[in-house]
């Protein structure tokens, strides 16, 4: 412990000039910028920024690139709250509470509670990377196909929370979301191309982030014009409707359970963000006193989707860190950006690279205070979108989505596919079918479907029975499942019997 | 200032875009004053290149490709500082979707595929032929394929591995990144030489696989490059399938020692493609760029450290190997497996059953479920669509679509019966008739852009969608539609470097 806070000292004091912090806020404000404009993901705006780490030193480098990462994870929920739209996929749940506060004219308190969570998740998910990468680097390391498996298999549990009123509605969309994931090549085994249509631009399936788009903004737009709903909903005092710090202080529990259950989600590759924000979600809603408020814009909920997500920004770099292996997107180019400063991640770089490692640590701490700031400061700016008039800000955000979907893969295919579910999402949401759980299903269907197949190929069904771990996720995943449904029926029996 | 008027969306068109044209001829102007600067300077350059050359990478940002590419080009633009060169990563089913991007550009030569030998693992497994469609200008960097086994938890030498190969056949299990490609077709050929049957468990990266591999119950043995065990303490070489032993790996024998033919060239090789039938100036330009930077010591130096060698063969001799490649992988491509018709019978036979009821139920109850019926109807197509699907063991690649197509029939079949008359009444009143118009406009626009470019298309569309949703003030909708493009050409073309559709109407005239 003594030499962890020795070196994170050394860290704050490499850090602590002029020149690094001014990357943490640069980098710190494109992340923000980047996470808020749907289309970039926060790999990209990695990805983006790495050209310009060239001529910088490693610890410089990876700094940038770690608080863009960071600070994009954040960005994703601000249009989530005030266009509907997640400029992220881990914000998707961000927008179930974030944008009905945006309707009941409270942008402010969306807005405010996103950005706290963030920062204190980030900080929480720092501090357990600092403390634990260790030995929760061992722990995950002996996971195997079956846990994965299992893990998504849990986070498909929370279709019940984000599915809204009808379950099998949602089931039955969470189901869609899982088909349209199977789209394209088979990897695992045969090389068969699936349901692409002949289509080269579908062998690699759809890509997320024009069907985000398409389902929440386009949609949304759609919905408001058929209703011609083209009135300003004004909160009463816009710039001072922010929460104040007891409402901070109501969602201490909520942001401190869903930064862990990110942190630890995140550790696991390949899970990430999206599947802890879900699941933080559900497990806020399950142990939440309001649980009726989920969903019409209950601040708990967008507390746990985002400290979740911010979280597993720390969690993702546990396994880069102690075994050189991508958490994430994101992670897999900050592996090839360190490669490219000839420091190569792997299980001995908190050894070797202790100089690099801690600097990174203690800029974590940083860039998350320089969240807190920036963002409060765009908040101030983002709130204003809730004023514009609808006749400017609808043509604006369907100009944004094309330009969005565009810029993922520079595909006219992807633009297409963005209205083409925008349409979909449409005729869905004004049939009472949730568009969440689509989302759900095409996040966690890879991860669903090449587990089962991998475990089931090298050690059979059988070896399903060797995992206890395994076998206690998917025994709680059913647990979650079937309880409320016996509970419901035994109120229903009661009820009658009366 | 005046307020947004009540929308009435989409009528008198004609007279609206009369109104407007003031401002669409601005933007117009604006438009082609912009491009008019970079029209002059393409005619007046005599040489190739003269503007920006980009690199297509295949894949995901971080990728051994993306690290070639960035690393090709701070060297190149080192010793050509008046070019630029813009990687542009479009990834997608392993490098399919990038060699299609490349294939739709003009054969100008501004457009390099960063490529390796995956590719034509890809394209051979995927069957198609668009290896032929490409020019193979440059292979420069080759590292051997190996064999990798871990240092403790047995088995942990050559030795150990094949002895329970044969003990055990069928069990073993050897890892690496995707079926079909350059590692698992030199697994199949040592198992084939050995005669030994192994199973091939594959993962989304080589990072995982080798994960697997580390923590021994998902594997036995990783296929892959020898740099890949550099940070890995507990992971070891054990076979290289190099002519000569390698100089950092002095120890581990090469698959020749071991008794195993004609494996000495097994290599994963990067290079560079071009769309066939650029011209001769373009490839000439490029055989000095890449003997340049082959002899640039930097370069050299980079690629040392992770034990990848620096070589350089030119078109004629990469093309022959690519050919060689092609002809291997596609003897070893995966043969026809069998289809059984029953599961699929059944689902498609349930599918239907399913909409046949839900039609009933709804007649029986008097409800409009339109959009059930075509849940349901996805779900036939899609299940019937799995007919070709090869069983593929247990479980295949068509087992859970069907039972995802089985799921999403009955669920929303049971959401409709289940659901009581008063659920189902409009509850506010609507005007889909708008939305059809905006969808109509929508397409209109993303057609338009096809034709006319992003930028000259969305000033079009955000005047017009503006004017007809009620917004009267003409400043408003000036700034607020140029803005808009200045912002996007701002953020998207300079500084993100994501070059925004032109229209083809557009590339033709200049």
């Amino acid at each position: 412990m003594a030499e962890i806070l020795e070196n994170l000292g050394s860290g704050f004091l490499s850090i602590g000039a002029p020149l690094p912090l001014c990357v943490i806020a640069i980098g710190v404000a494109t992340g923000i910028f980047v996470g808020a404009m749907p289309g970039l993901s926060p790999s990209m705006g990695v990805a983006l920024l790495v050209p310009f780490t060239y001529s910088m030193s490693a610890d410089l480098a990876v700094i940038l690139l770690t608080a863009v990462y960071l600070a994009a994870d954040y960005g994703g929920s601000i249009t989530a709250v005030m266009i509907n739209t997640p400029g992220t996929p881990a914000a998707a749940a961000t927008v179930l509470d974030g944008y009905p506060l945006t309707q009941l004219g409270r942008p402010g308190v969306g807005l405010g509670v996103s950005l706290v969570a963030s920062s204190v998740g980030g900080l929480i998910g720092t501090v357990v990377l600092m403390l634990f990468s260790e030995p929760l680097a061992e722990f995950a390391s002996r996971f195997n196909s079956q846990e994965y498996f299992a893990i998504a298999v849990f986070g498909l549990t929370s279709v019940a929370s984000v599915g809204g009123k009808s379950a099998l509605r949602a089931l039955a969309m969470a189901a869609m979301g899982l088909l349209i994931a199977t789209i394209g090549v088979d990897q695992i085994q045969t090389n068969v191309s699936r349901f692409s249509f002949g289509l080269s631009a579908l062998d690699d399936g759809f890509s997320l982030i024009p069907i985000l788009i398409g389902l929440f903004a386009i949609s949304e737009v759609c919905l408001q014009i058929e209703k011609q709903n083209l009135s300003v909903v004004k909160s009463k005092n816009a710039a001072s409707d922010w929460p104040s710090w007891s409402e901070y202080w109501r969602l201490k529990v909520t942001i401190l359970r869903s930064s862990i259950i990110g942190t630890v989600i995140g550790i696991f590759p390949g899970a990430g963000a999206t599947i802890a924000s879900f699941v933080s979600y559900d497990v806020a809603k399950r142990l939440s006193k309001e649980p009726e408020k989920f969903g019409h814009g209950s601040e708990e909920g967008v507390a746990a989707s985002e400290a979740a997500n911010s979280s597993s920004v720390g969690g993702a770099l546990v396994p880069l860190l102690t075994l050189g292996i991508p958490g994430s997107a994101s992670t897999a180019v900050l592996i090839g950006a360190l490669m490219i400063h000839d420091v190569i991640p792997g299980p001995d770089m908190i050894k070797d690279q202790s100089e690099l490692v801690y600097g990174l640590f203690a800029s974590l701490f940083v860039a998350n205070l320089f969240l807190l700031l920036l963002g409060s400061f765009g908040s101030r700016v983002w709130i204003r979108v809730s004023a514009i008039p609808k006749p400017i800000l609808f043509p604006l955000i369907l100009a944004a989505a094309v330009v969005g979907s565009f810029a993922v893969r520079y595909s006219l295919f992807d633009v297409a596919t963005c209205l083409s579910f925008g349409v979909v999402g449409w005729l869905l949401r004004s049939n009472d079918f949730p568009v969440v759980p689509i989302v759900l299903g095409m996040v966690l269907g890879s991860v669903i479907e090449d587990n089962l197949r991998r475990a089931v190929n090298a050690t059979g069904f059988e070896g399903f029975l060797e995992r206890p771990i395994s076998l206690l996720i998917l025994g709680l995943a059913a647990a979650i499942a079937v309880v409320p449904i016996l509970q419901k029926w035994r109120h229903r029996k009661r009820t009658s019997n009366e | 200032m005046g307020r947004p008027k009540s929308p009435n969306l989409f009528s008198n068109w004609p007279r609206r875009l009369i109104e407007l044209s003031t401002w669409t001829l601005l933007g117009l102007i604006v438009s082609l004053a912009t491009l008019s600067g970079g029209c002059q300077r393409d005619h007046a350059a005599p040489t190739f290149p003269d503007r920006p050359i980009e690199i297509v990478v295949y894949t995901k940002p971080g990728g051994p490709i993306d690290l070639t590419v960035r690393k090709f080009v701070e060297v190149a633009e080192k010793h050509f500082p008046d070019v630029t060169f813009v990687p542009k990563t479009v990834s997608g089913a392993g490098g399919i979707v990038a060699m299609g991007y490349v294939l739709q550009k003009k054969t100008d030569g501004y457009t390099l595929l960063g490529c390796t030998k995956s590719n034509i693992a890809k394209v051979v497994s995927s069957g198609r032929k668009d290896v032929d469609s490409f020019d193979w200008i440059g292979m420069l960097l080759v590292d051997p394929e190996c064999v990798i086994m871990r240092n403790q938890s047995p088995p942990t030498t050559w030795n150990d591995l094949i002895t329970q190969a044969r003990q055990e056949p069928g069990k073993q299990n050897w890892v690496g990144p995707a079926a079909g490609g350059l590692d698992h077709v030199v697994a199949q050929k040592i198992w084939k030489q050995l005669g030994i049957e192994c199973v091939w468990t594959p993962f989304g990266s080589g990072g995982l696989a080798l994960a697997a591999l580390r923590r021994g119950s998902e594997g036995d043995a990783y296929v892959g490059n020898p740099s890949e065990v550099a940070a890995y303490p507990n992971l070891h070489v054990v076979a290289v399938s190099s002519p000569q032993r390698l100089a950092d790996h002095p120890d581990v024998p090469t698959l020749a020692e071991l008794g195993l033919q004609n494996l000495e060239d097994e290599i994963m090789w990067r290079g560079f493609a071009i769309k066939k039938g650029c011209p001769p100036e373009a490839l000439n330009f490029y055989d000095k760029l890449f003997r340049v930077v082959t002899n640039d010591p930097a370069w050299q130096q980079y690629w040392a450290k992770f034990g990848i060698d620096v070589v350089y063969e030119n078109s004629a001799t990469f093309s022959k190997r690519v050919n060689n490649d092609r002809a291997t992988f596609t003897q070893f491509q995966s043969k026809s497996l069998p289809t059984s018709r029953w599961p699929w019978i059944a689902t498609v036979s349930f599918c239907v059953l399913m909409l046949v009821a839900t039609a009933l139920v709804s007649a029986w109850k008097h409800q409009m479920v339109a959009v059930p019926l075509v849940v349901i109807l996805a779900s036939v197509v899609f299940a019937a669509m799995t007919r070709n699907f090869p069983d593929g063991g247990a479980i295949g690649p068509a087992t859970l679509p069907r039972a995802l197509c089985l799921g999403i029939s009955m669920l929303t079949f049971l959401a409709v019966a289940t659901r009581s008359q008063e659920q189902s009444i409009a509850k506010e009143s609507s005007h889909p008739i708008l939305v059809l118009r905006l969808v109509a406009v929508l397409i209109a626009y993303v057609v338009g852009t096809i034709f006319l470019g992003y930028l000259l298309c969305t000033l079009f569309f955000l005047v017009y969608l503006m004017w007809s949703l009620g917004e009267r003030r003409l400043i408003v909708i000036g700034s607020v539609s140029l803005g808009w493009l200045l912002f996007a050409y701002i953020i998207f073309e300079q500084i993100l470097r994501i070059r925004l559709p032109t229209g083809s109407l557009w590339t033709q005239i200049t």
